[in-house]
């Protein structure tokens, strides 16, 4: 970049304003990717393949600065490091200790991770920063990757149509959002001190869990919501509550499935399938069925527009934009507190199978997702594929694991064969 | 490869207990502890503490500003310390009050309240013994402070373990109020006058007490209550 260019800078996209408002000293929403290769990672290539990556991620480059009224991201000239893992990851980014970078990467024994503070991007935008990692850290390994199956070829400027805010350029004007979330019920746990994250890593055979899905007639992701609630729901049971609360799980979508866009920031929405036990007891067919149907239902061009369209529109109030950005952070907030987390029981995101050209494959072994803790909700759960491994990644703040149990042998109850990692110290 | 007996799922070579129920791994077939590297390292990240420290120097210096500029113009004077005795004692009890949630580690409303009762009877103390004290700090202000500290100690107490509720936290402020104002007078007749002739306080303690008897009907009375709900929701 020459001297005396102006610094480039973006606003930031409709999700991306809600994390700097919510985040607090001790937390912020940060979720991470990770790829375990088949041989130890040298650590200076990983670094070169960094410095090489960074100047081609577009709104990865950036740091987090205050304006009046809103933040902003802003071209960041520092150099980003590789960092060492921890035993508990996902704690909050300090912009200090990266170098104001809203990421991290982190290298330990086989596994690259790279953690993601989600003002920056979503599942998507992180993974596509992780392969074109690998693929520059393979490139200074001797290997020739191809820049294909959404590799980044690094030769390359960043491309504007990358930093698009897909929001605006899809939201309706005219169209309201139709329904309104109701409070779900909430896990309760002993809370594990200072900044423990509990993690249960399940492994299981793509190949056999979407056989058990296929018995189902349901797709892996309807299969493994249905699960999940199934779960919750024998935790609601044993936990037999004065009030019944719906079992909501929030499930991100990828919304670039359903809009043409090249952007690798944020663009995702969420659908919260429920069981409401007020209603009668549910057995597991009929739980999938709601899954299935639930998401059949509101995974539409229409309801998806719908639901973002009402968040731009209150961007976009002119209200809301004159207001000075400590009195906007006081009330997103406050919002955030009463109609955030406590609405749902729990998230499972699926980012599905990774694709990758088969010249990269050859040195991977599995690739995991994991979210960080969340403010409110305890456990949280984070699935991707790679090959024939789908793993499962439980992520808790809490002694207990009774989601986790209830989850995996629920699964082994089916037959299916499951294989466990964790950091939990028992 | 190890499973566990009560889940049936298989479990890291190095885990020694399951990690879903706890249950202790015991594979007869290998007898030696499995070396294996661990897929999660040692090392743990610590988030950095709050600057507490730097907040208390922070205030203890904004603090020292007024009461030395003060003490410099009362000595450029008067060539001793008259008035501004009274502003070193009043920013004292400002400073206690402001840097006591910094000083200490955890925050216990009885350790602030204890506290902050120190400060505000060193203060008092000061100002008495700096015009020439006629004993109004023993007879009047030392038994008003620890009055105030204990009441609003045990209403705290008192609702922290859910005895007092609702309205019922209100009814019991104002009616220690009451026997505060009810206090006051006898104190103060006791120091003036050494005879005790209840009077004004009766003007304060009739409202407050009429107050307290609302609030507990108020609150026995749920269809009153709802009556009030309804009207007033927003």
């Amino acid at each position: 970049m020459k001297e005396n260019e102006p610094t480039k800078w973006y606003r930031l996209d409709n999700a991306a304003k809600l994390y700097p408002a919510i985040k607090s000293r001790k937390w912020t929403a940060v979720f991470r990717v990770s790829v375990k290769m088949l041989e130890t990672v040298d650590r200076d290539l990983l670094s070169q393949a960094l410095d090489a990556t960074v100047g081609r991620m577009g709104i990865f480059s950036c740091r987090l600065r205050a304006g009046l009224f809103w933040y902003y991201f802003e071209k960041n000239k520092k150099r980003a490091r590789v960092m060492e893992d921890a035993i508990n990851p996902c704690i909050r980014l300090y912009t200090k200790e990266s170098g104001g970078y809203l990421f991290r990467v982190r290298a330990h024994d086989k596994r690259i991770s790279l953690e993601v503070f989600h003002s920056v991007s979503d599942g998507y935008g992180a993974t596509t920063f992780l392969k074109t990692l690998v693929a520059e850290y393979l490139k200074l390994k001797g290997y020739d990757i191809p820049a294909t199956h959404g590799v980044l070829d690094c030769s390359e400027p960043p491309k504007e149509e990358e930093t698009e805010d897909g929001f605006l350029r899809y939201y309706n004007k005219k169209s309201v959002k139709a329904w309104k979330e109701t409070l779900a019920y909430q896990i309760k746990g002993t809370k594990e001190k200072g900044h423990t994250l509990n993690i249960v890593n399940g492994i299981i055979s793509v190949k056999d869990i979407k056989a058990v899905a296929k018995k189902y007639d349901v797709s892996l992701t309807d299969f493994l919501v249905g699960v999940y609630i199934q779960a919750l729901y024998t935790i609601q049971k044993n936990d037999a509550p004065k009030k019944i609360l719906p079992i909501k799980v929030s499930v991100p979508v990828n919304l670039r499935a359903f809009f043409d866009t090249r952007t690798m920031r944020n663009f995702s929405s969420y659908v919260n399938p429920e069981i409401n036990a007020n209603w009668g007891d549910y057995t597991f067919e009929e739980i999938l069925y709601v899954v299935h149907h639930y998401l059949r239902h509101t995974l539409t061009k229409k309801q998806l527009t719908a639901k973002m369209s009402k968040n731009v529109k209150a961007e976009k109030s002119i209200f809301v934009r004159i207001m000075p950005l400590f009195i906007k952070n006081i009330i997103i907030n406050a919002i955030f507190h009463i109609a955030g987390e406590s609405r749902i029981t729990g998230t499972l995101t699926n980012l599905g199978i990774i694709d990758m050209p088969d010249e990269m494959a050859a040195h991977i072994e599995r690739f995991d997702a994991m979210l960080g803790a969340l403010r409110y909700n305890k456990v949280s759960c984070a699935v991707c594929a790679f090959g024939d491994i789908l793993n499962i990644c439980f992520t808790s703040t809490i002694k207990e694991a009774d989601v986790e149990r209830e989850f995996f042998t629920f699964l082994v109850k089916m037959g299916l064969h499951v294989k466990l990692e964790t950091n939990r110290e028992v | 490869m190890s499973y566990c007996v009560n889940c049936g799922v298989e479990l890291e070579r190095t885990q020694k207990k399951c990690p879903l129920c706890g249950v202790k791994v015991i594979n007869p077939m290998e007898k030696e502890a499995p070396e294996d590297k661990k897929t999660f390292p040692e090392t743990r990240d610590e988030l950095k503490k709050t600057e507490r420290a730097f907040w208390f120097k922070f205030i203890s210096i904004i603090c020292v500003v007024p009461i030395a500029t003060c003490v410099l113009l009362n000595l450029l004077y008067d060539s001793r310390l008259t008035w501004s005795v009274f502003v070193i004692a009043g920013v004292f009890m400002l400073w206690a009050f402001s840097t006591s949630p910094f000083y200490f580690r955890k925050f216990r409303y009885i350790t602030m309240m204890s506290v902050d009762l120190a400060a505000v009877l060193t203060g008092l103390f000061v100002i008495e013994s700096m015009v020439a004290g006629k004993g109004w700090f023993l007879s009047i202000a030392l038994p008003v402070a620890v009055y105030c500290f204990v009441s609003l100690g045990i209403v705290i107490y008192l609702t922290r373990i859910k005895i007092l509720k609702g309205l019922r936290v209100t009814s019991a402020l104002v009616l220690s109020i009451t026997l505060l104002i009810f206090m006051l007078e006898i104190l103060i007749d006791l120091y003036t006058a050494s005879a005790i002739s209840l009077f004004w306080s009766w003007f304060v303690i009739a409202p407050c007490l009429s107050i307290v008897l609302l609030l507990f009907i108020l609150e026995k009375n749920q269809r009153v209550r709802e009556a009030f709900a309804r009207r007033l929701h927003f």
